[in-house]
């Protein structure tokens, strides 16, 4: 068994680095890093795309180009992250809070190089775990029932305050608003709708993507727009920036990398947690570890290291209950089980056995196109970076355009483009008063989940007669709560501790999210 | 500086305008109906609604289709996705699309009709017209690995002994696993409690790591995993090609039929010749050999029924579920 395993990821190698396949690689990795750079257009996006077009091809083919189109996606989210502030996919909220600051500080191509290096790796080190560990890690990954997942939100949710230091009760009430519009629509328990006033668009509830788009494309160009300049940042490009970079990450950053890309991997292959969530934990326990968190949200590369390593690790996590028990761990890596299933390609235990040829080139194939993703990516970087030579009176609108495109293509629903004006101006808003759409954006990503474990594990302690056993004994939960309570307090006592000694903590500036 | 600020928010304005308008015409635009093309129906293409996300179960089954629509209408269909409120918004679209036959659209039995019970979806089963069923999906009661519980006897007994202490997954609140399990309860007189979980694929999840006492799942979702759970019966009328050898619940004195019906409907009032030339058309796609071949390959069991056998079926599960859900949810 172990010498057909081997034997299947050197096939696997040899079928994906054909020619015809090298080139899909290159196309789907360029079409995935645009469509992840566009506002609106996400990674599941671009993969539901391309479902359609594998279906005239070899199964092998259409999996390697789904799987190349996947990780640009990923990794292009990063792009307008760390330029405009705007997350060009859900997974890279995370990537603005010190993405743009250093566009700010006129080191955005050192952020981009950054951001394209970290995903590359993340993306090499979830595939690489995928390879070697999916069969036990997927039987881990059925330990965690609904309470575990509660707590991993709630875990999640005190992100807040480390999002938000000097500034905690602004970023909770941001939070707690998120949460908030995270409840209108369907009850997830009851299968009601409520929280809709009788407006019959609203029990779809409000969408993650739209809403996003409105907090952070549509508010920031409102910002930019009054700020009365002529450019968004000031940009020169730094000659001969790659071999000093990877020294400095190198130096600085191994340690980041790799923990934060493991736990993407980790986190991907919890089925319905997925990259916003991972990437936002790798930020948080990036900053948690470090001896100097007051860098983070000034424009630290270390946070750029840390969101896009997990995100683009996300892939080859939620592949592993999808290969090894046909669950999904994400909404793209179910669109890809479709494409597999159109193909006659049973994802699950019995996948290896039947057809394990396919299965292994389109793993061992993610490898292959994360190292195709450095050269292409690095081309991309040196077209988009341009666009900090654009007048803003060009880009705003543009980008609002293409905001409004990426709301309505969402669902083709004008609905979701009001949504986005709407929220966009409310964030503009409550930006005004220092509470900053981070917090927001991660009430409205982990509200909804953590409500449904809740309630699903509340029935069930029900019916077990005991809320004590179901929601705090486990030991996972158990854990996750400890890890929680220490999350929200660590920065208050670290601040306790320096007042102390006599250092004094600088309050930050309303603006550093 | 001032003027040009001005500027940048004037053109934003215009083009999110110009952008509103565009969009705006894209929806008012379908040419109005004329009485005579109904001889030579369809002559152009017909706008195909799918209310869920491309890539999903029920665009790879409308794909399948689409690939032999050519012969069958003259033109491959016109995909329109409209996903939202587990296929409420796509469905309300369908009723509410002008019924000239260029616009038809794909919805599940039962879901549909459950929103329409639940409120969240504001069109009912006669807002449509029926052309036919091509797959179905029945449910299974399921059971992790290791469980007390491997017949429907079994189980029943042990419900009866704990009322309300087992747990029973279903893949979402007020589906068809939902109104399954909910019949089952009926007819054997117990009570269980029901976990609505998020989809078929959380359901599998839950069992295989044995957090819920039992599942009500549908069979096409959790069948590659079969050797890892037991199966206890099955929701269909008789027995099924997918489950050789598990009972029906029919046969162990429960009579409980459910199951996702994937049909064709057409907004309410077309004209009855373009109805049966759909129906026929879809009739012939379905028989072709290699439409059955590639639905057998991606684990679909094909199951026809004409448009006026999904009607007659709509009907009285419409009632039935109706009259359970009054019943267990207030």
């Amino acid at each position: 068994m172990e010498q057909n395993i081997i034997e299947l990821i050197i096939s696997g190698f040899m079928n994906s680095l054909s020619p015809y396949h090298i080139l899909l690689m290159v196309f789907g990795i360029a079409a995935g890093i645009v469509v992840g750079t566009l506002p609106g257009l996400t990674a599941t996006m671009a993969v539901a795309l391309l479902v359609p077009v594998t279906f005239v091809m070899e199964p092998a083919s259409g999996l390697v180009m789904l799987g190349a189109v996947w990780c640009g996606a990923i990794y292009g989210g990063a792009n307008a992250a760390i330029l405009l502030n705007i997350p060009g996919t859900p997974s890279s909220i995370a990537t603005t809070f010190d993405g743009y600051q250093m566009t700010k500080n006129g080191a955005a191509d050192k952020a981009l190089l950054a951001s394209l290096i970290s995903s590359v790796i993340g993306g090499i080190v979830g595939v690489v775990i995928l390879l070697t560990l999916f069969a036990p890690l997927a039987q881990v990954s059925l330990k965690f029932g609904k309470p575990e997942y509660f707590w991993l939100c709630i875990f999640g949710l005190t992100t807040i305050s480390a999002m938000s230091t000097g500034n905690v009760l602004k970023g909770l009430l941001g939070g707690l608003l998120g949460l908030l519009i995270g409840t209108i629509g369907l009850d997830p328990v009851a299968g009601i709708p409520r929280f809709t006033f009788g407006y019959r668009p609203l029990i779809q509830g409000i969408q993650l993507v739209p809403a996003l788009i409105g907090f952070f494309a549509f508010s920031q160009m409102l910002t930019l727009m009054e700020r009365n300049e002529k450019y968004i940042a000031k940009y020169k490009q730094t000659p001969n920036l790659f071999k000093s970079l990877v020294s400095e990450m190198l130096q600085k950053g191994r340690s980041i990398i790799i923990r934060s890309s493991i736990l993407g991997a980790f986190i991907g292959m919890l089925p319905g947690a997925g990259g916003p969530v991972a990437s936002l934990i790798a930020y948080n326990e990036a900053k948690r570890w470090d001896k100097n968190p007051e860098k983070y949200g000034k424009g630290a590369l270390e946070g750029i290291m840390a969101s896009e390593s997990s995100n683009n690790a996300v892939i080859g996590g939620s592949l592993i209950p999808m290969m090894a028990l046909g669950i999904p761990g994400c909404p793209a890596a179910a669109v890809v089980m479709g494409g597999l299933l159109a193909h006659g390609i049973i994802p699950g235990s019995k996948l290896l056995t039947q057809s394990g040829d396919v299965a292994y080139t389109f793993i061992t194939s993610l490898i292959i196109a994360n190292l195709i993703m450095l050269p292409v990516g690095y081309f991309m970087i040196k077209l988009v970076a341009n666009i900090l030579n654009v007048p803003l009176y060009f880009v705003a609108p543009i980008i609002l355009v293409l905001s409004s495109i990426g709301a309505y293509a969402l669902r083709n629903s004008m609905f979701d483009v009001f949504v986005m004006v709407i929220f966009g101006v409310i964030a503009y808003i409550l930006s005004k008063v220092g509470i900053d759409p981070g917090p927001l954006a991660l009430g409205l990503v982990l509200g909804p989940i953590a409500e449904d474990a809740l309630g699903v594990s509340l029935v069930i302690a029900h019916a077990k007669g005991s809320i004590l056993q179901i929601m705090f004994l486990r030991p996972v939960s158990f854990i996750l709560i400890i890890l929680s309570i220490l999350s929200v307090f660590t920065p208050l006592i670290l601040s306790h501790i320096k007042k102390n000694i006599g250092l004094e903590v600088k309050k930050n500036d309303s603006t550093v999210c | 500086m001032k003027l040009k600020n001005k500027s940048i928010v004037s053109v934003s304005l215009l083009l999110i305008a110009l952008m509103i308008l565009i969009s705006g015409c894209g929806q008012s635009n379908t040419p109005t109906p004329e009485k005579k093309s109904e001889a030579n129906y369809p002559d152009r293409p017909i706008n195909m609604i799918v209310p869920y996300d491309p890539g999903g179960g029920s665009d790879m089954l409308t794909r399948m289709i689409d690939k032999h629509a050519k012969e069958q209408f003259g033109n491959n269909f016109t995909f329109v996705y409209k996903p939202g409120a587990g296929g409420a918004v796509g469905a309300s679209d369908i009723a509410k699309s002008k019924n000239d036959g260029y616009t038809i659209g794909t919805v599940n039995i039962p879901n549909y009709l459950l929103q329409s019970i639940s409120g969240s979806g504001d069109f009912n089963a006669d807002s449509f017209d029926y052309i036919c069923q091509t797959a179905s999906d029945p449910q299974i009661l399921i059971t992790p690995q290791g469980s007390k519980y491997t017949t429907i006897e079994e189980f029943v007994q042990a419900a009866k002994d704990n009322p309300g202490k087992l747990t029973v997954g279903v893949p979402g609140a007020l589906g068809d696993g939902h109104v399954a399990t909910l019949m089952f309860m009926e007819k054997a007189g117990i009570e269980v409690s029901i976990v609505p979980l998020k989809g078929g694929s959380d359901l599998l999840g839950s069992i295989l790591g044995k957090h819920i006492d039992a599942g009500m799942a549908n069979i096409g979702v959790v069948i590659s995993e079969k050797d890892n759970f037991n199966i206890l019966g099955v929701t269909f009328d008789k027995e099924h090609p997918f489950v050789p050898g598990v009972p029906t619940f029919k046969e162990k004195g429960y009579d409980v039929q459910s199951f996702v019906g994937r049909i064709y409907v057409a907004p309410k009032g077309l004209a009855p010749e373009m109805l049966q030339k759909l129906e026929t058309g879809f009739k012939n796609i379905w028989d072709n050999s290699e439409y059955q071949d590639s639905m057998r390959n991606a684990m679909f069991s094909t199951d026809w029924k004409t448009g006026n056998e999904v009607k007659e079926f709509v009907t009285k599960y419409h009632a039935e579920a109706k009259a359970l859900i009054e019943k267990y949810n207030k």
